[in-house]
Formats: C-alpha cells, sequence, structure tokens
C-alpha cells in the first residue's frame, strides 16, 4: 500500500533570524498580548534557544496556556493537553495550572492527575485544593479509584458518600433524604458546588427564579460547570430555549429536557424540526407537518398549513395535493389570496381579494342555506380592508363612487347586512359621513345605532355632533343631558353641551333674538365649570349687551376685558367671542374704544399662547382677519423671555394658527439664543415656505440638513422624523443620494441609459423587483408596471429613461423638479378629482397636481 | 408559541366560557409576578380568542408564521418535569456535553 505524501501545512513564519534577541523578543512578546500564541511560542523558543532566562521560560510557558486553551476550546483536547505538557516540561518557576489535570481528566485519564496530587512538591497546597474539585466531580461520575487513591481524610474521600446519596436522593424525589445529605456536607467541601446544584434541582419547576440564584453561585470554571449550564438551559423561556438546544451537546439537551419535562416524542420531533434548519422552506414544514397528521390533528394542519402557501403563492395552492392531502378549496385559495395581498400592501387589492372571498362564501350561502357563523365571516370578510388600511378614518368622502374610500364604505355597509351586532362598524362610518356633511346618510345610520344600543354613551355622543353640525341646537342639548344622565361626571359633554346653548345662543343673536340668546345662556352657565366657557359666556353676554344699548355695552366690555387680564390675552377672548358672532376683532375693538393689541409681557404672551391653544383644541380656527391683527400684535412681544421649552411650544402654536410670519421671527429669534437647535431650524424652514417648498435656498436645505444629524445625534427623534418628512418632500427618492442620478457627463453628451439595458434589468430581477432596486416611488412604480402590461416592458423602460432625463434637465436648468404626488391613491380619471380603479387609459394625473410634470 | 388555543390549552371548538375558565386557570398558575412573560401570553391569547366574533377573526385574519414550538406542543405537549437519570449526571461530570 504506498503511503500518501502530504505536504505539511505551513506553520507561522518565525521571527527571521537576522532579528536581534530584543526585536524577538518585542515581537514575541507583541504576539502573546494580542492572542496570536503559535507566533508567540515561536519567538520564545527561539530566544531561549539562545539564552536561557527565567522571564523568556515564564513568557513561554504563557504562551502554551494560552494556545491550550485555543485548543480546548475549539475541542482540541489531545493538542491542548500536548501544549500543557510542554508547559510543564519548561521546569522549575512554572505554576502548575488545574486546567490541565482537568483536561487529563476530560480525557478519563485520572492516574497521571492522581499521581500529581500525590506529589506535594509538584502541586503547591493552593493548587491542590484547586484540584480537588475536580476529583470530586471525577468520583461522582463513577470513578471509583479515586477515593481508593487519596488519604481517608482528604475532604474529596470524606465527603464523598454524602455527595453521592444526595444524588441518589435526588433522583428518587426523597427531599427529606436529599436535606439531610446536603447538611453532612460542610461549606468548605469540594463538592460545595455540588451541592449549590442540587439545592437549585430541588426547587425546580415551581421556583425557577430561586433555582437560578442559587445556580449562579456556581462559578463559570467550576468543575460542575457542565452541569450547571445543563440547569440553567431548562430555566429559560421556550422560544430562547428552543434556540439555546441547537447549539447544546446532546446530554446537555437530554438533561434540560427532562427537567422541563420534555417526552421522548417531543425530542425526537424537535431534532427532525432543528434539522430543517432557523428558516425552513414552508414547502417542507408544510410536508414535515403532514408526516405527523396523526399527532398534529389534520384539521389544525389544515388551518396552520394554510398560512404556510402564502409564500409560494399561487403556486404552493398545488402543496397540498402533492403530499397527499385533501387539495386547497376555492375558499381556501381565496382566503390566501387575500392574505398575500394584505402582504403586498395595496389597498385596492386588499379591497378586491377580500370582496372575492366574500362574494364566493355569500354565493355558497344561497346554496347550502343560512348560517350565522357564515353570515359573521362574510361581515369580517367585508370589514377587513378598512380594518387593515383604516381608510375611512380620517378620509372624507369623495364625490366619485368609484374611488377607494367609497368602495370600502360601501363594504362596510353591506357588512352590517351580514352582522348588523358591530356598533364600531356604525360608528365608522357614522363619523366618515359627517366628515363629508352627508347627513341624510349620518341620520339613516343614527338611526339604526340608537334603534340597537340607545344607551351607548358612543352613538350617543355621535347623535350630539351630527345635530350640533346640522344646528339642531335644541336637539345636541336634549341629548347632552342624556349623556350626563347616564355619566354624570363626563366633563367632556359638559363642555360639548355648553358649547351646544353657546352656538344656539349665537344662532338667535344672529336671528336678532337677543332674549333667547339670553335664555341659552342662562342655560349654559349652569353647565359651564372651566374657566374658558365661563369666559366666553360673559364676553358672549357682554356682547348682546352691546348689540342691545352700546353706551352702557361698551363699558361693561371693557371692564370685562379688564378683567381677563387686559392684556392680549384678554383681547384675544374678546376678539374669540366676537369672531363667534362674525363680527370683525378691528370694528369690535373700535366700537368699545380699545387699543390695538399688544403683548404687555412675558405672563400676557404664554396667557396669549394658551388661550390660542384651547381655542384650536376646541376645534376653533383663526381667521384671517384676527390672523393680520395677531401678527402685528406677536411681532413685538418679549420672545427672549420664555424659556426654550416655552419657545417650542409657542412655535407649535403659530404652525397650528398659521402665524407663518411670526413663527419664523420667534423660530429666528430662538436660534440666535440656542444655535443650529433641530427644532427651531425645523419652524424656520416650515415658516419660511408655507405654501410649499418652491424656491426654497440650497442654504436652507443645508442647514435642514444639519440639523437633521444634529437631532439624529441628541436623540431628538420626533424633531428628525419631521425633518425627514420635510426633505423627502423635497425630492421624488426621499432623502440621500438619487437611486439612479445620472453619471457626470460632458456639456456635449446627454444622459441616455440604454433602454435595452433597463429591459434586461426587468427581465433578470422581475419587474417589481427591479423598480424596488431602482427606488422609483409607489405610485411611479404603479403606473410603469400599467404601462409594462399593456404596452410591453420597453415601453416601460423609455418611460422611465424620459422621466430621467427630465431630472437632468432640471439639474440643467434649474428648474423644479417634479413635485411628488400622494402616496396612497390611483391615478385621477380623466374628469380630474378623486382617483379611481379601472381604467388607466386617457388619465390626466395634472389635474389634482397642477405642479406635476406629466411623465407618462 | 404563538398558537392561542395552545397557549391557553383548549380545542378549537372551545365556547367563551371554556376559554374564559381556561384563562383563569392560566393567570392562576402563571401570575404576573412569577413569570410575567408567560402571563403577558396567557393574557394575549385570551383577548385573541374571547368571543366568538374574536375567534372567527383570528381563523380568518392571522397569517403568523406556524412555530416549531406549536408543532412541539401540538404533537407532544410538555408533561411534568422529570428528574435526570444518574446517567445524565455522570455524563455532565464527566465533561460529556
Amino acid at each position: 500500500m504506498s503511503k500518501k505524501l502530504r505536504r505539511r501545512a505551513p506553520r507561522s513564519k518565525s521571527a527571521p533570524t537576522n532579528l536581534s534577541p530584543e526585536a524577538v523578543e518585542r515581537k514575541a512578546r507583541e504576539d502573546l498580548a494580542s492572542g496570536r500564541h503559535r507566533e508567540a511560542i515561536a519567538g520564545f523558543k527561539q530566544l531561549l534557544k539562545l539564552e536561557p532566562r527565567q522571564v523568556w521560560r515564564t513568557a513561554l510557558a504563557d504562551a502554551y496556556a494560552g494556545r491550550a486553551r485555543e485548543l480546548a476550546a475549539k475541542g482540541m483536547v489531545k493538542e491542548a493537553l500536548v501544549m500543557w505538557e510542554n508547559r510543564a516540561g519548561l521546569g522549575e518557576g512554572i505554576a502548575f495550572e488545574p486546567e490541565q489535570a482537568a483536561l487529563l481528566l476530560r480525557m478519563g485519564r485520572v492516574e497521571p492527575v492522581l499521581a500529581l496530587f500525590a506529589d506535594t512538591g509538584a502541586v503547591p497546597s493552593a493548587e491542590r485544593d484547586r484540584l480537588r474539585p475536580l476529583l470530586a466531580a471525577r468520583y461522582l461520575a463513577g470513578e471509583d479509584t479515586i477515593a481508593e487513591r487519596l488519604p481517608a481524610d482528604d475532604p474529596v474521600v470524606l465527603h464523598a458518600e454524602a455527595a453521592r446519596a444526595a444524588l441518589a436522593a435526588y433522583c428518587a424525589g426523597d427531599k427529606t433524604a436529599l436535606q439531610a445529605t446536603l447538611t453532612e456536607i460542610p461549606f468548605r467541601s469540594p463538592y460545595r458546588d455540588w451541592v449549590q446544584i442540587l439545592k437549585a434541582l430541588q426547587r425546580l419547576p415551581e421556583s425557577p427564579e430561586e433555582a437560578a440564584g442559587q445556580l449562579a453561585r456556581v462559578a463559570e470554571g467550576s468543575a460542575f460547570g457542565h452541569l450547571r449550564r445543563a440547569a440553567e438551559l431548562a430555566l429559560l423561556p421556550e422560544a430562547a430555549f428552543l434556540a439555546a438546544i441547537r447549539g447544546a451537546g446532546k446530554t446537555t439537551v437530554r438533561f434540560a429536557c427532562a427537567l422541563r419535562g420534555w417526552p421522548q416524542a417531543r425530542i425526537v420531533l424537535w431534532e427532525e424540526l432543528d434539522r430543517l434548519g432557523t428558516a425552513p422552506r414552508p414547502e417542507t414544514q408544510l410536508r414535515l407537518m403532514y408526516r405527523h397528521r396523526e399527532a398534529l390533528g389534520a384539521d389544525w394542519i389544515r388551518r396552520r398549513g394554510l398560512r404556510l402557501l402564502i409564500a409560494g403563492y399561487p403556486a404552493s395552492l398545488k402543496w397540498r395535493g402533492s403530499m397527499g392531502a385533501r387539495p386547497t378549496s376555492r375558499e381556501e385559495a381565496l382566503l390566501v389570496a387575500a392574505w398575500v395581498a394584505e402582504r403586498r400592501g395595496d389597498p385596492w387589492d386588499e379591497h378586491e381579494r377580500w370582496e372575492s372571498y366574500a362574494r364566493y362564501l355569500i354565493h355558497e350561502q344561497t346554496s347550502e342555506g343560512q348560517d350565522s357563523l357564515r353570515n359573521l365571516r362574510i361581515a369580517l370578510a367585508f370589514r377587513r380592508c378598512d380594518g387593515v388600511g383604516d381608510v375611512l378614518s380620517s378620509a372624507t368622502p369623495s364625490a366619485d363612487p368609484e374611488d377607494l374610500d367609497r368602495l370600502v364604505a360601501a363594504q362596510l355597509e353591506e357588512s352590517l347586512t351580514w352582522d348588523p351586532d358591530d356598533c364600531d362598524t356604525y360608528l365608522g362610518l357614522i363619523h366618515y359621513y359627517r366628515r363629508g356633511k352627508l347627513l341624510k346618510d349620518v341620520r339613516r345610520l343614527l338611526e339604526q345605532a340608537a334603534a340597537r344600543w340607545p344607551k351607548d354613551m358612543q352613538v350617543l355622543g355621535a347623535a350630539l355632533d351630527t345635530a350640533l353640525d346640522a344646528g339642531s341646537f335644541k336637539k345636541a342639548a336634549g341629548l347632552a343631558r342624556e349623556m350626563l344622565a347616564l355619566d354624570p361626571i363626563n366633563s367632556g359633554v359638559r363642555e360639548r353641551l355648553v358649547e351646544a346653548h353657546l352656538a344656539h345662543a349665537r344662532k338667535q343673536i344672529n336671528k336678532g333674538r337677543p332674549d333667547l340668546a339670553r335664555k341659552e345662556l342662562v342655560q349654559a352657565g349652569e353647565w359651564a365649570r372651566s374657566g374658558h366657557a365661563r369666559d366666553q359666556l360673559d364676553l358672549t353676554s357682554g356682547l348682546i349687551a352691546l348689540f342691545e344699548d352700546a353706551e352702557t355695552g361698551a363699558p361693561a366690555l371693557r371692564d370685562m376685558v379688564g378683567r381677563l387680564g387686559g392684556g392680549l390675552a384678554g383681547l384675544l377672548a374678546f376678539a374669540l367671542a366676537g369672531e363667534a358672532l362674525k363680527l370683525s376683532p378691528q370694528k369690535l375693538f373700535k366700537t368699545i374704544g380699545l387699543d390695538k393689541p399688544s403683548a404687555a409681557g412675558r405672563d400676557d404672551l404664554l396667557a396669549t399662547l394658551s388661550r390660542l391653544r384651547t381655542h384650536l383644541d376646541s376645534g376653533g380656527k383663526i381667521t384671517r382677519e384676527l390672523g393680520t391683527s395677531l401678527d402685528k400684535a406677536l411681532a413685538t412681544a418679549p420672545w427672549t423671555g420664555l424659556s426654550r421649552g416655552e419657545t417650542e411650544g409657542a412655535c407649535d402654536t403659530l404652525r397650528r394658527c398659521g402665524l407663518h410670519k411670526v413663527r419664523l421671527r420667534v423660530a429666528r429669534i430662538a436660534l440666535k439664543r440656542w444655535k443650529g437647535e433641530p427644532v427651531f431650524e425645523l419652524h424656520a424652514f416650515d415658516a419660511k415656505y408655507p405654501k410649499g417648498f418652491n424656491g426654497r435656498s440650497d442654504n436652507d436645505i443645508y442647514r435642514l440638513e444639519i440639523a437633521l444629524e444634529r437631532a439624529r445625534e441628541e436623540g431628538d427623534t420626533r424633531t428628525a422624523l419631521r425633518i425627514e418628512e420635510i426633505l423627502a418632500s423635497l425630492s421624488p427618492f426621499g432623502i440621500g443620494p438619487m437611486p439612479f442620478a445620472p453619471p457626470p457627463r460632458s456639456d456635449s453628451t446627454a444622459f441616455s441609459p440604454d433602454a435595452e439595458v433597463i429591459v434586461t434589468l426587468f427581465e433578470t430581477l422581475g419587474l417589481d423587483q427591479a423598480l424596488n432596486m431602482l427606488g422609483v416611488p409607489p405610485d411611479m412604480k404603479r403606473d410603469l408596471k400599467g404601462l409594462a402590461r399593456r404596452n410591453g416592458k420597453k415601453a416601460a423602460a423609455e418611460t422611465l429613461i424620459s422621466f430621467l432625463e427630465m431630472l437632468g434637465g432640471f439639474a440643467e436648468g434649474g428648474l423644479e423638479p417634479p413635485v411628488p404626488r400622494p402616496p396612497p391613491r390611483r391615478p385621477a380619471g380623466p374628469e380630474g378629482g378623486k382617483p379611481k380603479r379601472g381604467s388607466d387609459k386617457d388619465i390626466d394625473r395634472d389635474d389634482e397636481f397642477p405642479d406635476q410634470l406629466d411623465l407618462f | 408559541m404563538s398558537d392561542p388555543y395552545l397557549i391557553l390549552g383548549v380545542g378549537e371548538d372551545a365556547d367563551d366560557a371554556a376559554i374564559e375558565t381556561a384563562y383563569l386557570e392560566g393567570i392562576k398558575r402563571c401570575p404576573p409576578e412569577r413569570d410575567a412573560r408567560r402571563f403577558e401570553a396567557v393574557r394575549t391569547a385570551y383577548e385573541t380568542l374571547r368571543t366568538h366574533r374574536d375567534r372567527l377573526a383570528y381563523e380568518l385574519f392571522d397569517t403568523s408564521p406556524t412555530e416549531p414550538a406549536d408543532v412541539l406542543d401540538r404533537a407532544a405537549p410538555i408533561g411534568a418535569s422529570r428528574r435526570p437519570e444518574p446517567a445524565l449526571f455522570a455524563a455532565l461530570l464527566r465533561g460529556d456535553a
């Protein structure tokens, strides 16, 4: 038999011989310090050949120890032992390391350890104490020779019987005997860690935390470490346990599984699951489930397995058939299709798929007869699109019945015929129709809801809001009373009731019936509790007095404004009360002889801002005329007297009021005090361009980008997100470099990527993937995909390129880049207005967004 | 484990009362101060299955992937904790992890 000559793997390079001993030592020490033990061994060996210095011998011993540990950690026990032996062979002055003995014991070589232990000269007393737990663990593992070879008074022998008896008692479940035997083992015994572990195990499974505490007392490098780790594994939560046992040894796993009560069948099934890897393919997973169909149950597999079909849809619909199971039914296929649509996140697709599913169920219903479960299933399917996309929660009804919100609303309405017991659906629809002032629909739904839930606070609240919307103040007051009878401490209803009376009073004033208005104010006064409400009532009452008799009314009103603080805050309250009656603030001020408004001081400024906030919170708005007055009055306010937080709050309030001039001024003042503060940079930018960011300067954008970086660094996530939103709206591709920015070009060469290249990209990656990779915005992506379907991929590629070229033109000509369109809507129909489904032909997208360039 | 039926230890045909009973037993067994994570899981499972409507919504709309723990718990549920055999102790003491 021929012997194969194998080339020895090249060892690490030894230090070049031409180096001086100092240089070799320096390098060897560097290697040792940085964990390159093999190189350090070679270096120190080379040095020791020159001269047997003790320091070099000690350093070599350290290098051997380091290398031995490295090898042991890799499971190369034999090789590690050779290193320890080399280390021990270095002679005197090299302290014995118990790790060497541990390795010997791990390899079953008890004899050399015992010999070493007997040689009192070779192993100092302290090291012998460190060796004892190793021998004790080995003895408990069944190495009886240890007790025979050691002196009878050695603690390893002395406490051996008690330690073994404790194990026997634990395994037999004899708590009393276990307790008794453990108390026989003293604290300083080599079996100390053993005692801790058994005590911990005894506490399982009732007191896992106490057990964990007990196990924590066993040191990491203990002779009983494997046992400790196995017991600790058993204490992990289920998910962490399943992850941890993937990398654990078989004995450890079996030990931990026993403690956790895993039956053998579970361990076998786990091993099978483990073989599938951490991210198994859904098909493989399904196959495994069907292999265990008896244990898992056919119905459970059918339901859980259906979820696995999402991944490979539509091909996955055939998987079950290929596994010998019942093929996927039409209903199941429609359900999986709806789940797939949800994953894709296209609301139109979601709407369509859930509609198909519900229609199928309805169709089956008629052929199989009525079934309450099926009815509920149909209703839930109809409600799902709104549930997932939250379509109606803030939408205003579109004029076009083909718009998504109208279609979803129709689904919800239909869902009520199948399941009329869902109050939330009624309320959602009522609020939606209220936003569109479709009072007929609101009333129809309110009637139905009120018939089912006459005492429901939410239904009553919706009725109250509707009554206020319709100007039926009497009815609103009645409803509010009804609500307060049900819930007397409901301050919200109280405020709404006051508001209802106030609104009714204003209506009467406008009708020229101050007597009736006063009656309403008296009734409102019975319910008003907050200072703001009382001020409103007093001022309205004062205004009635002014209408009735200007001579007496004007001084009374002046006094009233004085009582409100007299400053800008008082004037604002007065102006707001006047505006509610459609009275011009300027004229009012003149009528009652008030000065031009201006903020008196810091407190007055803060009170003014507070009044503005309260007004806005209660749904009020700031008219243009009042806004102009406030702009002037606030321009000279003492802004520098506000703290940072107060200034930030002020900017926010001014933003809500639409007082952008003042906000810009305040933000700039703040930036002088707090240089580069991101939130004020944000307000300064946002206030500078209140009508969109057209014409913004590069310098402003640069400042905003710096502010974004700083906000991120400072962890100011809210400001960072707000700045990101602004920056994203500045570019159709959001923040960062353009995903397919044109390459640098000479003046003569226009940017023109090859359509064929892009078509190849589409074909290689798939249209969807390629457009994602290019960072094309979703709405444009949808258009391009539609174009590719109708006219081919080349047409889509050319359109994309023309868009790119246009971008190049903007860069060159300094034109504005296209304004991004809002994402969730479909393209607009030929008559403009809201987006609708279907006809992609004859689309005129620019109707809705005049700034949008016509790209397609 | 993500399957709420397995977490509560009830069958798929369990009614409102059975689910409530299983929930009350579950939280008694794992009060939040002893096992907060388990308590939370039991609580979530109960919220998911509380009413007939909830159970149907779970069946129709839950698409969370089946976890290995679900398969294990369904096929071979965990039993009572056992004391490991002496041979396992010996192996670990020998260093055979």
